[in-house]
């Protein structure tokens, strides 16, 4: 209880203290701006959409949201079907509703506050309680060639599509009912400072002040029971080198802090179950990327070296350092079709078989664990796309992915349509068909596999 | 005999000055042809600017879809290539894509797409230029504009386009992969006399149908000193789908001192 309180306390004392900072900074800044109004907007465009109120509005700022849009709040509200949700149990037939907001307000040149969530409920009319959750709050400032980022955020970073090596700040809820797979990512409290040299390089450095692991579909093993434990440790750092623009993009990178992903461990039985605990182990991660376009090919590589706490491969249940590869191919065909080819390869270092331990209790949650974080196989190879293809305007979008392993049976398609009916309408559906052998990662998810389809009102 | 063979003589003098005459405009009109679209390929190229503009988007049953945008350019020291970004505010659905263009003279053209939602500035492939440029009817093509030595150029005629006198210039490109890469066959462009801007402007696919049509109206001297131009309302018409899009510029700012590092990835994503 006293622990829980404390924690409690830790966590409002966490919040108070970033908000001071964002209100300190704000009226700091604001007051360096007021002294010195010239010299910071002879940097910046003079002509701001959020400052200037005498821009002539079109109908579309007669909207019932327009005062809402004014103070820089946009948002949706949604409603969909989901054939099954994504928690790997048999629950389906959904009806989800929810509302999403953003704050993006402009508050001086080179000053932003910048704030988005969503309250949803999973399943309408099943009892399901409705939860929240604020993905970004943060501030964004910037002076000559100083970038500064303050607060909850997201942190993307890699140059391949969507299996990125080298994204490994900020994490994802993956049993979260979203058409959108960027949409899953959630931020993490951080200081992100950037300095910029030239017109093409930078040189950034974060410090996380928290740590939020990745939301994974529960794996519902018999005889397993699972327990978190999610580290307090805020000794989170990154590196990152990037050039953007000239020949080719890349960027070098350097992660100290702990892994979105768990592994899974033993900490004892209760009757006949196994007792589990999720744990998030301390990683150092050596990441490159890079990106040139020839002709209408677009080449893309993406690395990284993961170094765990295990490299020697010792422990059974923590993962052994690994390299993740991916290596892409965006060919445009022109008339608003793209298809984008990936390969993707890990390796584990020291790799060890866990199908191999003696011992069924060990055996079998080391398996799970393996599985889970890609390690079931010394080496893992596969290979993934996506298509996409727009109509009448881009109103009318389709996109189909796909990804599979190679050297066993398993696969993930996921087509989908939208269609904006009107600037406030937006139509989705599509499918999310999971298939494969039960020792993939893929054949885990068979309960998963859903039809959907959402219909979105933008404000 | 003598008389006949001075008539002969005569005769041939006029008919060799005669060709002469007819000839000497056809060839200097094919020289200018491609000098008068150089011209007009840099007219509207301003010191630097920044506007805010409405594009609005109707289909063949008039439906309308409006957005606002915020926009800023900039040309290279070398006074042809020009940077471009254009930053979406309305509405909800796209508001805070941004678009970088990015024009070189010698090779292809950078063109950067940064979506809110991935949280991540994204190299486009640029040699496409037949894309829609962010659903609009104008290509990507069309809004950086299509080099003058990729095209051959001919005067076809003259003609009188909103009261002013217009040459009409037909352009073909080079060779396929430049018809493949802006999706036109031909392109036929009313260039205003003395002033080289465009008035209208038709487009024919690779089948060779005539495919869209553009106009451009209230267009401003806005440096006089460079003679260059803007148009403050630009039509483009899909002949073939019905479609349509009118882009008017609601605020222009012209030379007021951009910096060149607004035109940086690090600008798409910060605001």
């Amino acid at each position: 209880m006293t622990r829980q309180l404390l924690a409690f306390t830790s966590k409002r004392l966490q919040i108070f203290g970033v908000a001071f900072l964002i209100l300190f900074l704000i009226l700091n800044t604001q007051s360096a701006l007021s002294q010195d109004d010239e010299l910071f907007i002879a940097d910046e465009p003079s002509l701001i959409p959020d400052a200037d109120l005498e821009l002539e509005r079109s109908d579309v700022s007669n909207h019932w949201y327009s005062p809402i849009n004014e103070l820089g709040i946009t948002g949706s509200l949604r409603g969909g079907y989901w054939s099954s949700n994504r928690l790997n149990d048999n629950e389906g037939d959904l009806i989800t509703s929810s509302i999403w907001l953003t704050l993006d307000k402009r508050l001086r040149p080179g000053l932003t506050l910048y704030a988005d969530g969503h309250i949803d409920n999973q399943d309408s009319f099943g009892g399901e309680s409705t939860d929240h959750r604020v993905k970004e709050t943060y501030v964004h400032f910037r002076t000559g060639d100083w970038d500064y980022r303050l607060g909850r955020q997201i942190i993307a970073w890699g140059r391949v599509d969507r299996i990125n090596p080298t994204d490994n700040l900020t994490p994802r809820d993956f049993t979260l009912l979203s058409t959108a797979t960027d949409e899953e990512r959630f931020g993490t409290e951080a200081v992100k400072i950037s300095k910029v040299f030239g017109m093409q390089s930078s040189l950034t450095a974060i410090w996380l002040v928290n740590f939020k692991p990745n939301q994974l579909p529960p794996a519902n093993t018999p005889g397993f029971q699972f327990t978190h434990s999610i580290p307090n440790d805020h000794k989170q750092y990154a590196l990152k080198f990037d050039q953007s623009g000239g020949d080719i993009d890349w960027s070098i990178s350097y992660f100290s802090g702990i892994d979105l992903n768990a592994d899974l461990a033993i900490t004892g039985r209760s009757g006949t179950d196994l007792l589990i605990e999720k744990k998030y182990n301390e990683v150092d991660i050596f990441g490159a990327d890079f990106a040139t376009i020839i002709g209408s090919t677009r080449y893309a590589v993406e690395a990284a070296y993961t170094h765990t706490k295990d490299p020697s491969g010792l422990n059974d249940f923590i993962k052994n350092s690994f390299t993740h590869i991916v290596i892409g191919l965006e060919q445009d065909f022109g008339g608003d079709l793209s298809v984008i080819t990936q390969g993707f390869y890990r390796s584990v270092f020291d790799y060890q078989d866990p199908r191999t331990i003696s011992d069924n209790s060990r055996k079998a949650v080391a398996s799970l664990s393996a599985l889970a974080n890609h390690q079931l196989d010394k080496d893992e190879y596969g290979l993934s796309m996506r298509i996409g293809k727009k109509w009448l305007n881009d109103t009318l979008e389709a996109e189909f992915s796909a990804s599979t392993l190679l050297q066993r049976h398993g696969y993930i398609v996921r087509p989908k349509m939208s269609y904006s009916i009107n600037d406030n309408f937006k139509a989705i559906a599509g499918l999310e068909y999971f298939d494969g052998a039960t020792d993939t990662i893929f054949g885990l998810q068979k309960k998963n596999k859903t039809a959907f389809s959402e219909l979105r009102y933008f404000f | 005999m003598r008389k006949n063979a001075i008539r002969l003589s005569i005769n041939m003098l006029f008919v060799a000055l005669g060709t002469l005459v007819c000839l000497t405009p056809l060839t200097s009109f094919a020289q200018s042809a491609a000098e008068i679209m150089q011209e007009n390929f840099v007219v509207t190229k301003v010191t630097d600017s920044e506007s805010e503009s409405t594009f609005i988007l109707r289909n063949k049953a008039g439906k309308e879809r409006v957005r606002k945008t915020f926009g800023t350019t900039k040309l290279k020291k070398n006074g042809i290539d020009n940077m471009r970004m254009t930053r979406f505010i309305e509405p909800t659905d796209v508001r805070g894509m941004v678009s970088l263009l990015i024009e070189q003279s010698e090779k292809d053209d950078d063109i950067w797409l940064y979506l809110p939602s991935m949280k991540k500035v994204r190299r486009l492939v640029s040699s496409n230029k037949r894309d829609s440029f962010v659903g609009t009817d104008f290509s990507y093509g069309d809004v950086i504009g299509h080099k003058v030595q990729d095209w051959e150029h001919l005067i076809v005629g003259e003609e009188l386009i909103d009261g002013f006198e217009c040459y009409v210039i037909e352009s073909t490109p080079k060779n396929k992969t430049i018809a493949k890469n802006t999706g036109y066959s031909k392109r036929v462009s009313w260039i205003q006399k003395e002033a080289y801007v465009t008035r209208k402007a038709d487009m024919y696919n690779l089948s060779g149908a005539l495919y869209k049509q553009m106009s451009f109206k209230d267009l401003q001297l806005v440096e006089p000193e460079k003679n260059r131009w803007t148009a403050r309302e630009l039509r483009a018409t899909n002949v073939i789908s019905g479609h349509s899009t009118i882009v008017k510029v609601d605020k222009l700012k012209v030379n007021v001192g951009v910096k060149t590092s607004y035109f940086t990835t690090r600008y798409m994503e910060s605001e």
